[in-house]
């Protein structure tokens, strides 16, 4: 495997404030790693780090197999796309890509390809003369972009890079800059607080809180087996349960709810009866049929609508299980499907999911 | 019922002569620098072409005289120190107000305001006691060489006071807040996260000063050495105070002339030649600078 970046037990305090904590990572050569969590889990911080900003106060930070951990921004190869964008409002925009270049002492008709080939990259070709201020958001995140990218950086670093974007715009340059990414081939790390831009952009996500990695793996991972009960509360939506465990055999656990269901649970290791444990199951994952009707999945109990949310494409339920266990259930409006049919609040339904939907959850 | 109808009248009236309306609101303004600044600098301008009165005051008659009087070596020596003192004292104050204003716009919070306060402070003392001051410092037998020889660094006082260098280190002292604080006020200004670009762009810290902060900075500079430079050609306390009638500045000798030398029109030319170099020396200055747009931006 070839390492781009490596973080061994970084660690970084603040007075009395750890940000980032221990943090160990391996980030491959041209993978578009993520790392996600909400605003104070140290994403921000970790990101500094790498980029030369902050010292460690503990680990070494390596890129490309060489510890740079007590290194200054200027003398690592890795470049930044700030959150503000930090354009020089003193250049215009050529001026501002080529600031790294200059120092670089690139030779001049060198340097004037590369910043029309930036500028390419990014489709601002006529921009060359304009001054930051004249440019929309997505035009000087675009520059930014452009400006880092031309001293062909080991690591490209960006930091919510669009964050001040509208929704829309959000949304194309999400594509555009994974599509970006995968031409240039530039390891991207990627912070950002919206689990939704992470998940469609990145290979991999580092899931973080308080400083610490809650989970680090593949979108598809994170979103199906999350470990805890943060990570599956942070990335899209979960119903929590928890129960004892009544029975454990090769392929089912079964298990008690709290509040009196008897469930049956996909097998796993290092759980035995009796023991008290967390699972989510996530909204869309549930079957709802009028009460009258059969589902073969392993988990099924009826339940009664007490609210309903119209959203266009789908609708959303809460469903009373039991007196204690009430669930969020997303149902896709699909024009063949007989879930077609729409419930009212007070209706009573059939609920039923896979046993291999439960996610079991750290403690 | 009376007072509201009158009001109307006067709005309508203004509506009527919008111009008038503009007129009366800057009126008292117009009113306190045609009384005040306008009027002197006319009468002024009108001495300065006059004969000097037997006992002083001036007598109507037509001359060249007073601008002709001024090729003399004596008086141009006097101007091309007053300019080497204020292009130097500018220069210095530049080099030592620009790392003082850097460290307090970059200080904690709570610092700031105490750093600044304290940049102002010797304001609150007249500054003529504070020249005073730095007389009894710089004397021979003043504190400065008195220690100097404790410490056996000398064993004869040194000759401070009555030089160019002291009138420079009085001047100097006496403008250093109006330096710092325009300095202070675009520094502060200045997005920490661009610093943090450059040094991510590759830039060292002499080459990011260079290029990011002093450029961004401009408006302070130029703003400082503004408000440095035009007063400083026109001392005449330090300068008489510190550098005595050895280093004598072009504000003395205007000050000579409408005080014991009684000759006001020559006193007159003299503030009108200093005005007119000012006045071409700050422009060139801006245009040079490019510091006209960088000024407006400040507004």
């Amino acid at each position: 495997m070839d390492i781009s970046v490596e973080l061994k037990g970084v660690t970084k305090t603040f007075g009395d404030v750890t940000a980032a904590d221990n943090i160990n990572l391996e980030i491959e050569r041209g993978e578009f790693f993520s790392l996600l969590g909400p605003s104070g889990c140290g994403k921000t911080t970790t990101l500094r780090l790498v980029a030369g900003f902050e010292q460690p106060t503990k680990g070494e930070i390596l890129i490309n197999n060489v510890n740079v951990s007590n290194k200054r921004p200027y003398e690592r190869n890795v470049n930044t796309v700030f959150q503000s964008y930090a354009l020089f409002p003193h250049l215009t925009v050529a001026g501002n890509i080529r600031f790294g270049l200059e120092r670089k002492k690139t030779p001049r008709d060198k340097m004037q390809k590369l910043v029309q080939e930036a500028l390419d990259l990014v489709q601002l070709k006529e921009m060359g003369d304009r001054f930051p201020h004249q440019l929309s958001g997505g035009q000087q995140q675009r520059v930014a972009l452009a400006r880092a990218l031309v001293l062909r950086p080991e690591v490209l670093l960006l930091d919510e890079p669009l964050g001040a974007l509208d929704l829309k715009l959000r949304k194309a340059m999400q594509l555009e800059l994974k599509s970006l990414q995968e031409r240039i081939g530039i390891t991207f790390i990627y912070v950002t607080h919206d689990q939704e831009e992470a998940l469609t952009m990145s290979d991999r996500i580092a899931v973080m809180a308080h400083g610490r990695l809650a989970q680090v793996g593949s979108p598809e991972e994170i979103y199906e087996r999350p470990k805890t009960r943060f990570v599956a509360d942070f990335i899209g939506e979960s119903n929590f349960f928890s129960g004892e465990i009544t029975a454990v055999n090769e392929n089912n656990l079964h298990l008690k709810s709290d509040g009196g269901l008897a469930l049956i649970l996909p097998p796993d290791q290092g759980v035995s009866v009796g023991q008290h444990v967390n699972f989510s199951i996530r909204p869309e994952k549930f079957k709802v049929l009028p009460q009258t009707e059969a589902s073969d999945w392993e988990n099924q109990f009826v339940g009664e609508i007490i609210n309903k949310i119209y959203l266009g494409d789908s609708m959303h339920y809460v469903i009373a299980l039991s007196p204690r266990e009430e669930i969020t259930v997303f149902l896709k409006k699909e024009r063949t499907a007989q879930q077609q049919v729409s419930f009212s609040i007070g209706d009573k339904v059939l609920v039923s999911w896979h046993r291999d939907d439960c996610v079991i959850l750290a403690a | 019922m009376e007072r509201t109808s009158l009001r109307i009248r006067i709005l309508k009236f203004f509506n009527r002569h919008p111009n008038t309306r503009a007129f009366s609101i800057l009126f008292p303004c117009i009113f306190w620098i045609g009384i005040f600044f306008l009027l002197p600098l006319v009468l002024m301008a009108v001495y300065s072409f006059l004969e000097r009165g037997l006992y002083g005051g001036v007598s109507w008659i037509f001359t060249w005289d007073n601008y002709a009087r001024f090729v003399d070596p004596l008086y141009l020596k006097i101007l091309l120190r007053t300019f080497r003192i204020s292009f130097l004292t500018t220069v210095i104050l530049l080099l030592v107000g620009y790392p003082m204003a850097y460290r307090i716009a970059r200080a904690e919070k709570r610092w700031r305001n105490i750093l600044l306060f304290l940049v102002i402070l010797p304001f609150w003392t007249s500054d003529l006691i504070r020249t005073y001051a730095w007389m009894l410092i710089l004397r021979d037998t003043g504190l400065l060489n008195h220690l100097l020889q404790y410490l056996h660094l000398i064993r004869e006082p040194i000759t401070m006071l009555y030089t160019e260098g002291a009138i420079l280190l009085g001047i100097a002292y006496v403008y250093l807040p109006f330096m710092v604080l325009p300095l202070y006020a675009s520094i502060e200004k200045l997005d920490p996260s661009l610093l943090e670009a450059a040094e991510d762009l590759g830039a060292t810290p002499f080459w990011r000063f260079l290029k990011v902060t002093m450029p961004l900075t401009k408006s302070g500079i130029l703003a400082g050495s503004l408000l440095v430079f035009i007063p400083s050609v026109g001392v005449f306390v330090v300068s008489d105070l510190l550098g005595g009638a050895k280093a004598m500045m072009i504000g003395n000798l205007v000050q000579l002339q409408f005080g014991p030398a009684r000759n006001w029109p020559f006193g007159s030319a003299a503030s009108f030649i200093l005005m007119t170099i000012v006045l071409l020396a700050v422009f060139g200055y801006l245009k040079f600078s490019g510091g006209k747009e960088a000024l407006e931006e400040v507004r």
